[in-house]
């Protein structure tokens, strides 16, 4: 008779809930992850685009606490520390100060004056090496019959000078990531 | 035959009604003064009206002049072709230089648009049909020269450039204008000497002329007297201003400046009432004096 009345919704779900399986403790953490990890990144997202300054950070960051707190910090963190890019001092610095106002670690300015250090050392190079590109592009220009002073050829087109800059920037990206390891948390 | 260039169009239209047999016919008469106002000259002569009524055109009839459309080739001097437009919607004229360059290659200035955008007009095609009449191969472009980076003059140079391999030349002020119509540049030209030819057989000089844009630049040719001066200036008209980084007291100086030289032979960017090819000393300088007398005030 008992088992012949009619159930509720809540009973129904309660029924279909209970015979699902058990998520396992590294599922339950993935599941987390994928949710909080979104949120943190799109924090550090909005700071390098300056919706954010960088005195709201913590403020920010402190909405959650916990293991979801600790989620997003580190995707905040993974974030800004990603778009430190030889192609955008600008957006490097930003991100390394919003590092610094989030994770003050120890000798994080003795790695900043180091980061700036690589950054300097790469425009240098880009500026010695440039004119003497723009001097053979000019070359293969005259070879085709056109010189003068109003012609400066645009790098951006040319190939070899592509090449070139990879070379030179694959360097650089090298001892910048190597220093990167060091500013997030283990 | 270009210097009975077209005063007074009739355009044919029709509009189909539902019952299939019947039709409606407008008779439209398109008059294009002598003298145009700046920043007018593209929506005066509209066809809007009646396309938006729902007509078709059907037919034109140049009183006086040829039905050709597209461009219409001049040979100006040894090697100095003009290919004039004379379709119905907005397209530029283009210059070409033959054998400017090392190999017979060819300098080509403002290639125009590929297809016209509301008639769709083959710009390119015709342009490409009146130089092969010549006996001048359009895989022979060397270089594409744009006086500035508006679509109507700069449209088909990234295909010339795919077909080709065809070096494409601005200024870098018209740079971003240009990405973001897909170009790619291999040359940014600044105010200067431009050499051509091996051995340099031709000196031209480039002249930063902004006004209708920012990078607009001029080509002058000294020992021919020639200027190519994009939108600069037309016959007893000047370039538009009211185009987004458009500037009527950059234009103002720019003209000025262009006025100082001793030009035989003023090749303007648009047939604007007049093929825009001006020829002889006294009728460019009587063309500038209009323009700084009625216009630049």
């Amino acid at each position: 008779m008992e088992d012949e009345r009619i159930k509720s919704a809540l009973e129904i779900a309660m029924e279909r809930a209970a015979s699902m399986p058990n998520l396992t403790q590294e599922e339950l953490a993935e599941q987390k992850e994928r949710e909080y990890q979104p949120r943190g990144a799109a924090i550090g997202r909005r700071y390098l685009e300056g919706a954010l300054k960088e005195r709201d950070l913590l403020t920010e960051l402190s909405k959650y606490q916990g293991q979801e707190g600790e989620i997003v910090r580190r995707a905040f963190l993974l974030t800004l520390s990603q778009s430190i890019r030889l192609e955008n001092k600008s957006v490097s610095l930003k991100a390394l100060e919003g590092i610094k106002a989030v994770e003050p670690l120890a000798g994080f300015d003795e790695m900043k004056r180091q980061i700036e250090a690589i950054f300097d050392e790469f425009n240098q190079q880009l500026e010695q090496e440039v004119p003497r590109y723009e001097a053979l592009e000019n070359e293969r220009l005259e070879q085709l019959g056109i010189s003068g002073s109003a012609v400066k050829p645009n790098l951006e087109e040319s190939q070899t000078w592509q090449e070139e800059l990879k070379q030179i920037q694959s360097e650089y990206d090298s001892r910048i990531s190597k220093l990167k390891e060091n500013l997030l948390p283990d | 035959m270009l210097e009975t260039f077209p005063e007074t169009q009739l355009l044919l239209f029709i509009r189909a009604k539902p019952n299939f047999w019947r039709a409606d016919i407008l008779v439209y008469l398109r008059i294009t003064p002598r003298i145009r106002p700046p920043a007018q000259h593209l929506t005066l002569f509209s066809f809007e009206k009646p396309r938006q009524l729902g007509y078709h055109l059907i037919g034109r009839l140049f009183p006086n002049t040829t039905n050709a459309k597209g461009k219409i080739k001049m040979k100006l001097l040894d090697n100095l072709y003009a290919y004039v437009w004379q379709g119905n919607d907005n397209n530029c004229n283009s210059y070409l230089i033959a054998d400017a360059l090392k190999d017979s290659r060819h300098l080509l200035v403002d290639p125009g648009h590929i297809t016209t955008p509301f008639y769709r007009e083959p710009g390119l095609d015709k342009l490409f049909r009146e130089m092969e009449a010549e006996g001048l191969n359009a895989g022979q472009i060397g270089l594409v020269i744009l006086t500035h980076c508006h679509p109507d003059h700069c449209e088909a140079a990234k295909v010339i450039r795919e077909q080709n391999g065809t070096l494409v030349a601005l200024h870098k002020a018209d740079e971003p204008v240009y990405k973001n119509l897909g170009g790619k540049i291999d040359i940014y030209l600044q105010e200067g000497e431009l050499v051509l030819g091996e051995p340099s057989k031709l000196r031209l000089k480039v002249f930063h002329s902004p006004g209708q844009s920012p990078g607009h630049i001029t080509i002058y040719w000294p020992d021919k007297k020639v200027l190519i001066a994009g939108d600069v200036i037309f016959y007893r008209s000047t370039g538009r201003v009211d185009l987004p980084s458009g500037s009527a007291k950059t234009l103002k100086q720019s003209i000025e400046r262009l006025s100082q030289l001793d030009i035989e032979y003023l090749l303007c960017g648009h047939p604007y009432g007049h093929p825009g090819i001006i020829r002889g000393k006294n009728a460019v300088q009587e063309n500038f004096e209009f323009i700084k007398r009625n216009i630049l005030l």
